[in-house]
């Protein structure tokens, strides 16, 4: 980690250790380009009236996003695996090892709930007229 | 032959059964996002989604994005009336939103010896950058801002406030009337509007030629007629009514002071009569 790398248990100025791991932090947000563009973290940030002319503050909202992301993301993978894993062997090999791994509704209200989202699957509408059929199946 | 189509796709993002046509701009938006989002979904391990589960985590990304500059906005806005946010403004926002779920040092948060930069979601978050792979966004996006910008120079460059406006005026304001245009205001209108300077109440207080400059250093330029108030004697009257419960004054003397309030105070010399003659009956008295 970047903020390890840079402190120094023999120094006994702690706090500039932690200033130049935080600026250290920024700069490197130059550098990286997080998986949300800049142009729609600053479309949506002017949309709720944010405004800062740094580039990296931007970056930092859009990594934190990313996160945050990635986050809810895992945690639904997650949930997926340990559900997956509860079904019993045979019949899980019947399924193809690639296309077990889908993100569902289930998993994913799950993983929200832990963030103070409350969201619940709609029931009674399907998404599409292959809806209901098999997963295994459908793609045929 | 549809195969090698497939692949493609996958390697590009994740499979997402439909794809809707977009229009508006919210929808573009949102679907820009949706992108990142299933990138994301996809570097975490995911192969396909259901698209309500898709929608549904991109509305989420969407909302996280404006909650955490709204708040970000008012926080710089409630320490000092500041328009333009800075990391502070962004550090309290990101803990705002993480009382949820919970991090190192959330309890001593307010502790006047805690300090906002040595925060422990920002040091997650710079974990967080250095451990994941980069993965940029699948296709670069046309500044949309960029493309906005240059239509409204190009709409007002003919008009001389474009080029005279300061930097604090911000960009995406609408350029200065044009000065040209004040000529037409000049024109007598159909229902007799004028323009405010040319207006009756402001020609008699300054010089025809010099516009604004006013010559009368402070003085009106017309004389008035005086103007004198008058309060009315009923408040004086109930003042001497609740005097008189107290100390108990003579029923004459009281009715002349009614009397004195109902009259109007001529000048100074009646008072000073009227007041000698009250003198004399309390003596007598």
């Amino acid at each position: 980690m970047n903020h390890n790398h840079n402190h120094n248990p023999q120094s006994s100025d702690g706090k500039h250790d932690d200033d130049a791991a935080l600026s250290d932090f920024l700069a490197s947000l130059m550098d990286y380009t997080p998986t949300i563009p800049d142009e729609l973290v600053e479309h949506y940030l002017a949309k709720s009236g944010f405004q800062c002319p740094d580039v990296r503050l931007i970056r930092l909202v859009a990594v934190a996003t990313q996160k945050f992301v990635a986050d809810v993301a895992s945690d639904a993978l997650q949930h997926c695996k340990a559900r997956q894993a509860a079904v019993v062997k045979d019949k899980r090999d019947k399924q193809q090892k690639d296309k077990r791994l889908v993100l569902t509704m289930d998993d994913l209200s799950k993983s929200l709930r832990e963030y103070g989202v409350n969201v619940k699957h709609q029931e009674y509408f399907a998404e599409s007229p292959s809806t209901g059929m098999d997963p295994a199946s459908r793609d045929e | 032959m549809n195969k090698p189509k497939k692949s493609k796709r996958k390697s590009n993002t994740l499979q997402v059964e439909s794809t809707k046509a977009t229009s508006t701009p919210g929808d573009f938006s949102f679907s820009i996002t949706k992108v990142a989002v299933s990138q994301i979904c996809k570097s975490v391990g995911f192969r396909r989604s259901q698209v309500s589960a898709l929608e549904t985590l991109t509305l989420v990304a969407t909302k996280y994005l404006e909650a955490l500059g709204k708040s970000a906005a008012s926080f710089a806005n409630a320490a000092g009336g500041r328009t333009q946010s800075n990391l502070f403004d962004l550090t309290n926002a990101l803990h705002d939103l993480s009382f949820q779920t919970g991090f190192l040092g959330a309890s001593t948060l307010y502790d006047s010896s805690c300090c906002l930069l040595k925060s422990s979601l920002l040091e997650d978050l710079s974990g967080f950058v250095s451990s994941t792979v980069e993965i940029p966004f699948a296709k670069p996006i046309e500044r949309s801002s960029e493309g906005y910008r240059e239509e409204v120079k190009a709409s007002s460059s003919s008009s001389p406030g474009e080029l005279q406006r300061g930097c604090h005026v911000p960009e995406w304001l609408p350029g200065f009337p044009d000065l040209g245009s004040n000529e037409e205001c000049n024109k007598k209108r159909v229902n007799g509007e004028e323009l405010w300077e040319n207006s009756s109440s402001v020609l008699g207080c300054q010089t025809q030629s010099n516009g604004f400059e006013v010559k009368t250093k402070g003085k009106l330029a017309k004389k008035r007629t005086r103007v004198k108030f008058r309060i009315n004697g009923g408040v004086k009257r109930e003042h001497l009514n609740r005097y008189r419960g107290n100390v108990c004054f003579n029923s004459s003397n009281d009715e002349d002071a009614e009397a004195e309030s109902e009259k109007p105070v001529k000048s100074k010399e009646a008072q000073n009569q009227i007041l000698v003659y009250k003198r004399r009956k309390l003596k007598n008295v």
